[in-house]
């Protein structure tokens, strides 16, 4: 009676699980538990948030390296730590997870807006181009400068003693809507007395990622019971009732079933006596067996008469070649045997085979010479070089420097845009690439520039240092008003955007009581752009 | 019946009609037997790396679209003169068998067509012509074997790599950028090389083994590059046809050909 109830609570319990109704599951009082509502839930995890939050970078363009770090709870039931991330735009990250200063978890992805992987960052304002790139291909002094800055985007190499910056994050405390994991670290299962674990999430890019409107979030998720610890407690404890009973219930079928097979075998002895086995006569046929022997001796003279004929045939073989040599050794005439000229044209090609033998043992580099093994060797090296340097670049081990400091000189434009310093991954090194400013052209063609009170004092004699390439332009340095004093912008190499056009030096203009700077810029040969 | 032997005379072509055609064409050794032949090699080994500049786009063979960073092209090889020392037989015992099969059976031929009771002129056309041939390879089969020996200076073009080799380097203007085994430049040379098709500073060189030589590269040759990575039509359009500009580089034997102890791969 007892156990058929206990067999009902437990299909009630599934079926309530399943979405059903119990038919009354609190029989046992255990589980499952009493909502707040008055209702039944299945006590169980559920993972809930217990911290988020979201950081901002300082600057626009910026390849890291961040880290965040966030004190773990040791919560009873288990915690997650993710890093999150909401992007208006593709961004790379490289993404590590240290638990207590152990890496436990590493991504290395372009992400989209969606959070899919495997598209190509679109950093384009951040990173220099193949072609602003040419100019700073070789190092070379800056020429001096007001600010201090250096030539803008000079490459330096290798990175001077200066002041360096550890990038920072901001926190930011609007309201994030869309945002996707990119790594995360689930704790789970820690021995009980284990002290809260320390997390640090450390991220950065190879090449600078356009930050702007990029937000990064720490989110510390929490495992918790839907129900009251002692609830939750308690249903653990009823399910590993349930098991120890299905347990026992499983045992005692295997042993009732057991008792009925043995039960039906005696009965079946019982009605079926084992009956009087009769001998089995196996009959020889004495005739068969001696004709089979027969036949295998047959088979044995055969094949031992066949071996005896095949070495009579190879001992005439070997003698008519013997005699045929014979007769060719003194018979040199005879074209059968030496081929077309005799013997005399046979000695003369075996002549030149030594002769060609002995061209090759003094003249190894003739690829004439060289057998199958040594010119397969060597393809196979010459192979491998371009195997190699196809092979994907070398990429960093770890995050790069913290960015140097810069003295970003004053605005050329109003739509000017900065393209920040970084450091360049070249050839197996981090090299530190100065920042410029980009002006627009459409800026220089509506003089949307800096205006001063007055006119800058004259230009400065710059010596241009060695061009880094022949196709460079020598842009030579400008007084920049910075609002408060004039400041000098040193000359730098570029390269022509586009064929046909020249560089068209700064200069300050009146306009009525104010001055206004006409940046360089390039201009078609023969018209303005 | 007669389509089959039509088929059969078709196929035949008349031995001694194919004996004539060699003796026109210079191909004779086709009926030589029993041959032998050595070369000797003769010293005067000319060691080249020709490289070759691409004018225009290279894509990406299993990627839609995607455009191929620069390459140029190398090639080394040698050449250099061989003594071929040859001798053969010519209407030896092969050739008795053949041209006696050949006779007896374009005969039997001729004879077939020339006894049709159809007697369509066409079949005393076969006929006659066949029963020519067999005359004549029938004369053909007494030819008394011929010995032939044969001494002749030939030239060898032996492919010695395709790699571009250690230490080359591309000059465009004054400035000098590595080539890889690939024959890969880089992107930003890649980039100074661009500029430079649109408005060529100093020469356009590479130096390999120690040796410098100068692109030639006219208006017509940047007009194609520009063309193809520019899509500039006119007025740069100068109807080119240009895909590549060549260079040849005489090296001295074993400079490029002998394997750099770090390049040796354990077979």
């Amino acid at each position: 009676m007892f156990e058929g109830f206990r067999r009902w609570a437990l299909a009630g319990t599934l079926v309530a699980a399943c979405g059903g109704k119990s038919p009354a599951p609190q029989a046992y009082g255990a589980s499952p538990a009493t909502a707040a509502n008055g209702g039944t839930v299945e006590p169980a995890l559920e993972p809930q948030v217990a911290s988020q939050q979201w950081y901002r970078a300082q600057t626009t363009c910026s390849q890291g390296p961040y880290e965040l770090e966030v004190q773990g709870s040791g919560a009873k039931w288990g915690e997650e730590f993710e890093l999150r991330l909401h992007t208006p735009r593709n961004v790379a990250l490289h993404a590590v997870i240290l638990v207590d200063g152990k890496e436990t978890s590493v991504i290395d992805e372009v992400f989209s807006t969606d959070g899919t992987i495997g598209h190509k960052p679109h950093n384009a304002r951040c990173v220099a181009s193949a072609r602003e790139r040419i100019v700073l291909g070789r190092t070379y002094p800056g020429t001096g400068t007001g600010t201090g800055t250096g030539t803008p985007g000079t490459l330096v190499v290798p990175p001077p003693d200066r002041a360096r910056t550890t990038p920072q994050l901001d926190l930011d405390t609007s309201l994030v809507t869309t945002s996707f994991e990119v790594i995360k670290v689930s704790l789970r299962d820690r021995p009980p007395g284990t002290p809260p674990p320390r997390i640090r999430v450390r991220f950065w890019s190879i090449d600078p990622n356009d930050l702007e409107g990029v937000l990064f979030g720490i989110a510390h998720i929490e495992w918790r019971p839907n129900v009251s610890e002692e609830q939750y407690e308690a249903h653990l404890a009823w399910r590993a009732e349930q098991a120890r009973l299905a347990e026992e219930a499983r045992i005692e079928r295997q042993r009732r079933a057991a008792e009925d097979s043995a039960r039906a075998d005696a009965e079946w002895r019982r009605t079926h006596p084992p009956q009087v086995v009769r001998p089995v006569v196996v009959k020889i046929d004495l005739e068969a067996e001696r004709e089979a022997q027969r036949k295998r001796i047959e088979d044995m003279r055969k094949a031992e008469e066949a071996r005896r004929r095949r070495a009579i045939a190879a001992a005439l073989e070997a003698e008519r070649r013997a005699r045929r040599r014979q007769y060719c050794a003194t018979h040199h005439e005879d074209r059968g045997c030496w081929g077309a000229g005799g013997y005399a044209v046979h000695a003369e090609f075996e002549q030149h085979d030594r002769e060609r033998v002995q061209y090759c043992d003094v003249h190894p580099e003739d690829a004439r010479c060289w057998s199958t093994e040594v010119r397969n060797r060597r393809t196979a090296a010459w192979k491998a070089r371009i195997t190699a340097a196809l092979a994907p670049p070398k990429q960093p081990d770890g995050p790069p420097p913290a960015a140097l400091v810069e003295d970003v000189p004053p605005k050329l434009s109003a739509n000017a845009e900065w393209r920040a310093g970084y450091w360049q991954w070249t050839a197996g090194t981090w090299v530190w690439l100065a920042g410029m400013w980009r002006v627009p052209d459409e800026d220089i063609a509506s003089e949307q520039t800096t205006t001063a009170p007055a006119a800058p004092p004259p230009l400065r004699t710059e010596p241009a240092p060695a061009a880094p390439v022949a196709t460079a332009v020598w842009v030579p340095g400008f007084w920049q008003w910075g609002g408060t004093t004039w400041v000098w912008i040193a000359g730098s190499w570029q390269l022509r955007p586009e064929p046909r056009v020249q560089w068209r030096a700064a200069e300050w203009q009146p306009r009525g009581s104010v001055h206004v700077l006409i940046p360089g810029g390039w201009v078609r040969i023969g018209g303005r752009r | 019946m007669m389509r089959m032997l039509l088929i059969a005379t078709l196929l035949l072509g008349g031995c001694a009609t194919t004996w004539i055609a060699t003796q026109a064409t210079g191909t004779q050794r086709a009926w030589e037997e029993g041959v032998r032949e050595t070369s000797v090699p003769l010293p005067g080994v000319h060691e080249r790396i020709a490289i070759k500049l691409p004018l225009g786009i290279v894509y990406e063979p299993h990627a839609l679209g995607v455009v191929k960073p620069f390459e140029l092209q190398c090639t080394t090889d040698q050449r250099a003169k061989d003594v071929v020392y040859r001798s053969a037989f010519r209407y030896g015992k092969r050739w008795k068998i053949m041209s006696g099969i050949m006779a007896l059976t374009e005969g039997a031929l001729a004879a077939v067509f020339l006894r049709s009771r159809d007697e369509k002129p066409e079949y005393w056309l076969y006929g006659g012509f066949l029963a020519a041939d067999a005359l004549v390879t029938t004369a053909l089969f007494w030819i008394p074997r011929k010995e032939i020996y044969a001494k002749e200076e030939r030239p060898v073009l032996t492919h010695v790599r395709s790699d571009c080799p250690d230490g080359m380097m591309l000059s465009i203007g004054a400035d000098r950028f590595p080539v890889d085994a690939a024959g890969r430049i880089g992107e930003v040379a890649e980039a100074a090389l661009d500029a430079w098709m649109s408005e060529p500073m100093g020469p356009l060189q590479l130096e390999v083994a120690g040796q410098v030589q100068r692109f030639e590269i006219g208006e017509g040759e940047m007009c194609v590059w520009r063309r193809e990575h520019h899509r500039e039509l006119p007025p740069c359009y100068s109807g080119v046809a240009l895909r590549s500009v060549l260079l040849s580089f005489e090296v001295p034997v074993g400079a490029l050909s002998t394997v750099a102890a770090r390049d040796v791969q354990p077979m």
